[in-house]
């Protein structure tokens, strides 16, 4: 029995090494970093200890607060809006009929694109001259609207674009968990007279609940990591509107070798992320899902 | 054990040993004829490389591959190589204003000593092209593009209503007015995309008005009632600006010209070929000295074939292959013999005017902190020119921003 443990030991070791050097040794560098200064000369970066001042300064700069609060906004609104139309059209779909085949693999094709596809497409739809979606708006006598430029609405073009994306990922995922929903449930929930409305608030939706949870969770992982669609659409404009935090670390770590501030930065982002993966496993834990 | 372990115990002891005799046996591919790498911006200059590398290798046998990165792409890639010098470039193109970082970082080789055998940098290359080159006073690079900014006018809209060619921003506006206001059309046309665009868009206006705003010892004058005059000009002038200017970069600039959907533009030497010459009227921008905007090439100190490099280098900018390049590609030349050459000044009747505008040329600020200062810039400024600040406050904290960049903040 003892010989047995000590060969388990030695077969996830490699793969122990590996996450460690991987995983652990950067978090560690990060952390170091980020009480740090540095300055960089060929083939050379000096470490100087500033203590918390990289903190500090995050503090005082207009554009971590405004690039916090974009990235949150963008977080909680894409995700939302994602779940609910993914759900939507899940269970939509798990009803059969004509054609059902051959239109999910094209509601599929918008997350099979490169983000770059996807923004220099959105880029064309959404010119406020030439774009299509303005000369729709004006062909129906509506205002046309300053998709990226205008500051109230840049932000929600970039959340647009990310439910055209993505929301075909939520759907696959309800639509596969919602074919694990055995037919006889139903059945036997509608001889004993439940509603069709009933049948989805107590049925299909509870049984649905843990791949809600987790597509909310990994949607919620990548709208945080908002880059390549505002690096592409606004740059972080108009103004500060579109800034998001993971543009601002790849600024300052890789065009103003400011290493130590965007690793203090990058700090609180996983700060933040691990709240959310805290909650997410709280909630599974107490709530008895899963 | 059972049998199963030891069987998987031997099969990960077997691996280990495989592939440590095969790192033991690798050897990297031998080193073969010498090939140089040029890290390049992706457009007309890098095709211009590709062609001379062509000539090249057919000369020398030497191969040239020339990598391309847009603009962000290419400066991340060169502030890297100043940390890691991997040695993957022999030859990098950068900007001119990215010059003071990358000199002074210590990536670039002070090409001098290398030169003086040479007899040193042919005085055929303009004076303002070579001087961006300069860091505290040592040459680390050859201009290889000599881009400056112009303007352009309708000249067709002017003569209709009377106008003349404009010589102040202030004519800048009052002809875009009347222009808007007549023909329905935008009368100037800003590239206002937030980041270098924009700052490179509005800086000639405020040159042209006297105000500085950063200049090569550090001082700046943002925060001036002069300055927040100019930024209303900008927001005046903007009134006759398409909509979406604010995000607009070069494809829509150009795309606005081909239709001739405004009546003025500031517009780069690259994109005049493809104008209509009879519709548009090239000219020195208004007001000031000209920017210039070269695009330069260096030998990284991590390369391993620099003396091959510099050839590379002398062989493009050399006034045979400028000019042909100029004439099949339409790469704007940095030396004057090119700028009068009858073949040249033929195809690009235009060209005497672009001498000028170089001959006369104003650097941005050689500061290593460039590239921070403008993005820093863009925030404040995008913000005023979408009208999220009003100019005063944006210029205000604009200028307290990057007096604490200077201070080393």
């Amino acid at each position: 029995m003892r010989s047995e443990r000590w060969v388990g030991w030695l077969l996830v070791a490699p793969a122990l090494l590996v996450l460690a050097f991987l995983t652990l040794f950067p978090i560690v560098y990060n952390v170091y970093l980020s009480f740090h200064e540095t300055k960089i000369s060929y083939r050379e970066i000096v470490y100087v200890w500033k203590g918390a001042e990289n903190f500090a300064k995050m503090m005082r700069d207009p554009v971590f607060a405004a690039a916090l609060r974009n990235t949150l906004y963008f977080m909680f609104v894409a995700t939302g809006l994602e779940v609910l139309l993914g759900l939507g059209l899940a269970l939509l779909f798990k009803e059969r009929f004509r054609g059902r085949e051959k239109l999910v693999p094209i509601l599929l094709f918008p997350m099979m694109l490169p983000t770059i596809v996807v923004t220099a497409f959105w880029k064309t739809l959404l010119h406020p001259e030439f774009g299509a979606i303005n000369n729709i708006l004006e062909a129906v006598g509506l205002p046309p609207v300053n998709w990226l430029g205008d500051p109230r609405v840049a932000m929600n073009s970039i959340v647009l674009v990310d439910l055209w994306q993505w929301t075909p990922f939520v759907f696959i995922f309800l639509y596969a968990g919602a074919q694990t929903i055995p037919r006889d449930l139903e059945a036997a929930a509608l001889v004993d007279g439940a509603s069709t409305l009933q049948l989805y608030r107590h049925i299909v939706v509870p049984l649905l609940k843990p791949y809600i949870l987790i597509a909310t969770l990994l949607r919620l992982i990548d709208t945080f990591r908002l880059f390549d669609k505002v690096y592409a659409l606004t740059g972080g404009g108009p103004g500060l509107a579109t800034e998001s935090l993971t543009l601002s670390v790849y600024r300052y770590a890789f065009n103003y070798h400011m290493l130590g501030y965007a690793a203090a930065l990058s700090l609180v982002m996983l700060g933040i992320l691990s709240l959310v993966i805290v909650a997410y496993m709280a909630y599974t834990r107490g709530g008895g899902v899963l | 054990m059972t049998r199963n372990t030891a069987i998987i115990i031997g099969v990960i002891i077997a691996v280990i040993i495989i592939a440590a005799a095969a790192y033991m046996l690798y050897k990297p591919a031998p080193s073969g004829p010498v090939k140089i790498v040029v890290a390049a911006r992706k457009g007309t200059y890098s095709e211009g490389l590709k062609l001379a590398a062509k000539e090249y290798e057919a000369k020398t046998g030497i191969k040239v591959e020339v990598v391309e990165f847009d603009y962000a792409g290419l400066h991340e890639k060169l502030a890297q190589e100043v940390v890691q010098a991997t040695g993957a470039y022999d030859v990098v193109m950068m900007d001119d204003p990215w010059l003071p970082e990358f000199a002074s970082s210590g990536l670039l080789v002070p090409l001098d000593d290398l030169l003086a055998s040479r007899g040193g940098v042919d005085p055929d290359f303009i004076g303002s092209a070579v001087n961006v080159c300069r860091y505290k006073g040592k040459l680390y690079a050859i201009p290889y593009v000599g881009n400056v900014q112009l303007f352009v006018y309708n000249k067709p809209l002017f003569d209709k209503y009377g106008l003349q060619e404009p010589k102040t921003w202030q004519d800048v506006l009052n002809a875009a007015k009347v222009i808007h206001e007549k023909e329905g059309i935008a009368g100037y046309i800003f590239r206002a995309a937030k980041g270098n665009p924009i700052v490179t868009n509005l800086l000639p206006i405020f040159w042209g008005n006297g105000v500085e705003v950063v200049d090569n010892n550090g001082n700046v004058d943002l925060d001036t009632p002069k300055a927040v005059q100019v930024f209303q000009l900008i927001l005046e002038l903007k009134k006759y600006a398409p909509e979406g200017t604010e995000n607009f970069n070069s494809p829509e600039i150009k795309a606005a010209l081909a239709n001739k959907a405004t009546a003025m533009s500031i517009v780069w030497p690259g994109w005049v070929p493809n104008l209509d010459a009879k519709t548009w009227k090239v000219i020195v921008p208004p007001g000031s000295k000209p920017m210039i905007g070269a695009w330069l090439l260096g030998i990284p100190k991590s390369s391993k074939h620099q003396k091959e490099a510099l050839d590379f280098i002398l062989f493009v900018t050399s006034k045979e292959m400028q000019k042909k390049l100029a004439l099949e590609v339409g790469v704007p030349p940095t030396r004057k013999s090119v700028y009068s050459d009858p073949d040249v000044v033929a195809k690009y009747p235009w060209y005497p005017v672009q001498l000028e505008a170089l001959e006369n040329s104003k650097m941005r600020p050689r500061l290593p902190q460039w590239k921070r200062i403008e993005d820093t810039l863009a925030n404040y400024w995008h913000q005023a020119f979408t009208g999220q600040l009003d100019p005063a406050t944006a210029l205000r904290e604009a200028a307290q921003e990057v007096r604490g960049i200077l201070k080393g903040g």
